[in-house]
């Protein structure tokens, strides 16, 4: 059975292909990179993925199951969690309040049981390192500090596939180290992740593998160092600003 | 600030405000005998009933139904119909009002979580304020302007009218701030700030929606009900505009989002409304200068900044008490 | 139907009616679409106050015709000025430290819209009072007599209209209003001020409905609460229409006028409410983005 397969998907606005034939599959335990120059469709993936969007055509399956057609919270329930590029917290609670919600969300699965709500909140804070900042509110966190509850929030829900939509946007190089040491601490302990990201750099650090879209389609598929020199990735690129690539 | 675990529960200023509260208003009957008066805070509190009840919709999941209206006249003439054509007795119409008002909540709601909320406000206005006129022109049935009279009254005396509405009053609001202040409160919270991310994190946001539709619509509709008693009356007053503007000045006045603030601006209104009586019908002119001044000035309604500074104030005396008490005792000692 | 052509003349005389009649509904309606369409687009605010520029108007015309007895031409453009400047002062008091909240603004121009209400029903009681018609007598068109103002608010409907159509797509500010609707950034970019822009379409947009309670006073009576179903009607044909599309309220106010009046001769006056509730629900559930407006995602 595979973790995550995904099988000739195709997503068609009106007048734009957004993802035409993308098919790749995922083992449990990947950390996987997707990566695309602006309007490739990585977005829309993790939409598809997430029940955010219906599929035009296609097929995905997590864990043996199709999951088309299902609600995102249904799909949360299933263990797939998504963070979103521009961070949406819930403005007016907490911090902690934020990550509680979550938890709650989620304590009628059978991983909940047994601990309670504020409990499980208070060792999320603690593993991500939010604990002085968990009775403040999102408008007065800084912006590493936004991302870093965006993946609280997710992790709240027990994902055991998380989607981080440029985790690293807006941050400074510190607070870049700082969520990249949590997102490997994350993968050793088990969790399969798929990370969208512009700095390739970075990226190029944490994952295995990495996967390329260009203008909705595919383009390739493989290890890091096979990436940055693959001509076709390196074309897609110049087209439209290649020197973060070239410095990858 | 929201989520509030009962171990955690500790004795604040403001727990001992709303006692002090509560009692006056247990005690009015004896402080003030005028019969009249006691039918005013009647109605002060089947306004401050509706605030509440919108409020949960508004304040708290976001859902802007500017045709709250409809729950009040759907249960004031279901309380009427039942009464009048089929002999129910008070004590069993408002909850069977609650009832069919919490299905024209399912048929208000169900169409409008899928959209915007924009479309949920217009569509609710459109439905209240169409059933008042068809109300009013379907008039071999409901009477027309003149509405339906002669409905049983929960009680010839107005005192027992009194109790009755602040007992139930208080169990509403006390069910109210159950779930507000409890996870469901939270998730509803969600939902209002940032709805697709509730989604994303699990949170089933068409459920939540319609159990408060549910909920506030129940609420309307049985409030609905005792006000038809309580006045003997349903007329096609009930479902229109001046109802529904009137039930959310209130709540805008006594502040969002606080299920007490309404009961604030319900009573400040009632109040006024009274001590205005000479001049006529500016009353409820003045109160909507009112309410533009505050929703401009002071959004979060004057129940809050009232609570916050008496309370303080309270505080401080107990304050001055307490340090009398350490000096007397130490000089004893000494 | 055949033979007697006495029968036949009475069905198409109900069609005339109907066609006629369904056309001066049209017209009124869609002033109060168009201004209401135009606000929407530009600021993504609903102005429930709409309904009361309408009543204002109409009240306007009767007060300075029939109390201060001043002519007709007066009457016409001092109650559009005033109602105007009142909606300008409105955008400006109330509405802007809204920040263009949507839920505020609806809240905030309802209660705008029960206090000119109340100030109605004080200054000239609850009871309807009667313009008289600016043109008396009767037409008859194609063998139907139609009184002769209610074709003059067809007809001056049918300029403004035209007129509008023109401004907009002909003149500068024209162009300015679209630009701001589609792209305020882009637009400020360029050189256009946004507030300015707002400003005058909100006047725009209030002297519209003024100008269509102008016309109807003296065909229904004014009364204190003739704000209400109209703007019901207005914003329904601005949803059928989609948001922002003039074109689109248009034709959507045809299709409202002509079924109310349908319904209205076919089945009876009373349901005729109704139509307009039908109508609302069935866009909200099938097609929420109207007639002309783009189809976008959940």
């Amino acid at each position: 059975m595979q973790f995550l397969e995904v099988n000739k998907l195709c997503k068609y606005f009106v007048g734009l292909r957004a993802i035409e034939d993308a098919s790749f599959r995922l083992e449990k335990g990947e950390i996987v990179g997707l990566v695309g120059p602006n309007g490739a469709g990585k977005t829309t993936l993790f939409n598809l993925l997430t029940g955010f969007l219906n599929p035009t055509k296609g097929e995905i399956d997590f864990r043996g199951e199709t999951i088309l057609g299902l609600k995102p919270h249904e799909i949360v329930k299933k263990g797939i969690s998504k963070t979103f590029q521009i961070p949406k917290p819930f403005h007016s609670l907490s911090c902690f309040e934020n990550i509680v919600v979550s938890v709650i969300a989620n304590l009628k699965t059978a991983k909940g049981k047994g601990r309670g709500a504020e409990e499980k909140a208070r060792d999320i804070m603690e593993v991500l390192g939010l604990r002085e900042k968990s009775e403040m509110l999102p408008g007065a966190l800084t912006q590493g500090d936004l991302k870093i509850l965006e993946v609280a929030k997710s992790l709240a829900t027990e994902p055991e596939l998380l989607l981080l939509d440029e985790p690293f946007a807006g941050l400074s190089v510190s607070e870049i180290g700082q969520l990249t040491s949590i997102i490997q601490d994350l993968h050793q302990n088990g969790l399969t992740i798929i990370i969208i990201e512009h700095k390739l750099r970075e990226l190029m650090k944490i994952v295995k593998r990495v996967i390329v879209l260009n203008f909705g389609v595919k383009i390739a598929d493989g290890i890091p160092e096979e990436i940055t020199s693959n001509r076709k990735v390196i074309e897609a690129y110049l087209g439209s600003g290649g020197s973060s690539f070239a410095s990858a | 600030m929201f989520y509030v675990n009962l171990k955690r529960f500790s004795f604040t200023s403001k727990h001992l405000l709303a006692l002090i509260v509560l009692l006056f208003l247990f005690l009015i009957p004896g402080l003030i005998r005028d019969p009249y008066i006691w039918g005013i805070l009647v109605m002060a509190n089947i306004y401050a009933a509706f605030g509440i009840s919108f409020d949960l919709l508004l304040g708290y999941t976001g859902l802007a139904v500017l045709g709250f209206g409809l729950f009040v006249g759907v249960g004031a003439y279901a309380a009427a119909f039942l009464n009048l054509y089929l002999g129910m007795p008070p004590w069993l119409t408002m909850p069977v009002s609650g009832l069919i008002g919490a299905l024209f909540g399912l048929i208000i709601g169900v169409p409008c979580l899928r959209l915007k909320g924009l479309y949920l406000a217009l569509a609710s206005f459109a439905a209240a304020a169409i059933c008042e006129k068809l109300v009013i022109v379907f008039n071999d049935i409901t009477n027309g302007r003149e509405g339906l009279s002669g409905l049983d009254p929960i009680s010839f005396s107005n005192i027992t009218n009194y109790y009755a509405s602040l007992i139930l009053l208080l169990v509403s609001t006390g069910i109210l701030l159950c779930i507000v202040r409890s996870k469901i409160g939270l998730i509803l919270k969600s939902i209002c700030d940032e709805e697709i991310a509730a989604k994303a994190v699990g949170i089933n946001t068409n459920w939540y929606k319609l159990l408060t539709f549910l909920i506030s619509s129940f609420m309307g509709a049985f409030w609905g009900s005792f006000m038809a008693h309580f006045m003997m009356h349903a007329g096609p007053g009930v479902f229109g505009m001046h109802m529904a503007i009137t039930i959310f000045m209130v709540t805008i006045v006594g502040g969002v989002s606080t299920i007490v603030g309404p009961v604030g601006g319900a009573y400040l209104l009632i109040i006024m409304n009274e001590l205005l009586r000479g001049i006529g019908e500016v009353r409820l002119l003045i109160y909507a200068v009112i309410t533009i001044i505050i929703y401009l000035l002071l959004p979060q309604g004057i129940v809050q900044p009232t609570i916050v500074f008496v309370s303080t104030g309270l505080r401080k005396v107990s304050n001055i008490f307490r340090i009398r008490n350490r000096s007397v005792g130490n000089s004893a000692i000494s | 139907m055949m033979g007697q052509s006495g029968k036949v003349g009475e069905f198409e005389k109900v069609v005339l009616e109907i066609l006629i009649y369904g056309g001066v509904a049209s017209a009124i309606y869609a002033m109060l679409a168009i201004g209401l369409t135009l606000i929407v687009g530009l600021a993504r605010v609903f102005n429930m106050a709409h309904g009361a520029f309408y009543m204002l108007g109409a009240y306007g015309v009767f007060t300075v015709s029939v109390t201060l007895k001043l002519p007709l031409f007066v009457a016409f453009v001092l109650s559009l000025l005033v109602v105007a400047l009142i909606a300008l002062l409105i955008e400006r008091v109330c509405l802007r430290p809204l920040k263009g909240s949507l839920e505020g603004t609806l809240f905030m121009t309802l209660i705008l819209a029960l206090l000119f209400e109340e100030i109605i029903q004080l200054t000239y009681g609850p009871t309807p009072r009667a313009t008289p018609a600016f043109i008396g007598g009767r037409i008859v068109l194609a063998g139907v007599s139609v009184p002769a103002q209610r074709m003059l608010v067809v007809v001056v409907a049918l300029i403004t209209i035209l007129g509008l159509w023109v401004f907009i797509s002909k003149t500068k500010i024209g162009g300015a209003i679209l630009s701001v609707s589609q792209d305020p950034e882009a637009a400020s970019l360029v050189g256009v001020n946004s507030k300015i822009i707002i400003m005058f379409v909100n006047g725009l947009a209030a002297s519209l409905a003024a100008l269509a309670g102008i016309l109807v006073a003296p065909v229904l009576s004014s009364s204190p609460t003739m704000w209400l179903l109209p703007l019901i009607k207005a914003f329904t044909i601005v949803i059928l229409g989609g948001l922002g599309s003039v074109g689109g309220s248009i034709l959507a106010a045809l299709i409202v006028g002509y079924s109310e009046t349908i319904v209205a001769f076919v089945i009876s006056p009373r349901v005729s409410e109704l139509v307009t509730l039908v109508i609302l629900f069935l866009v909200i559930i099938l097609r929420p983005s109207g007639l002309m407006g783009s189809k976008t995602e959940a």
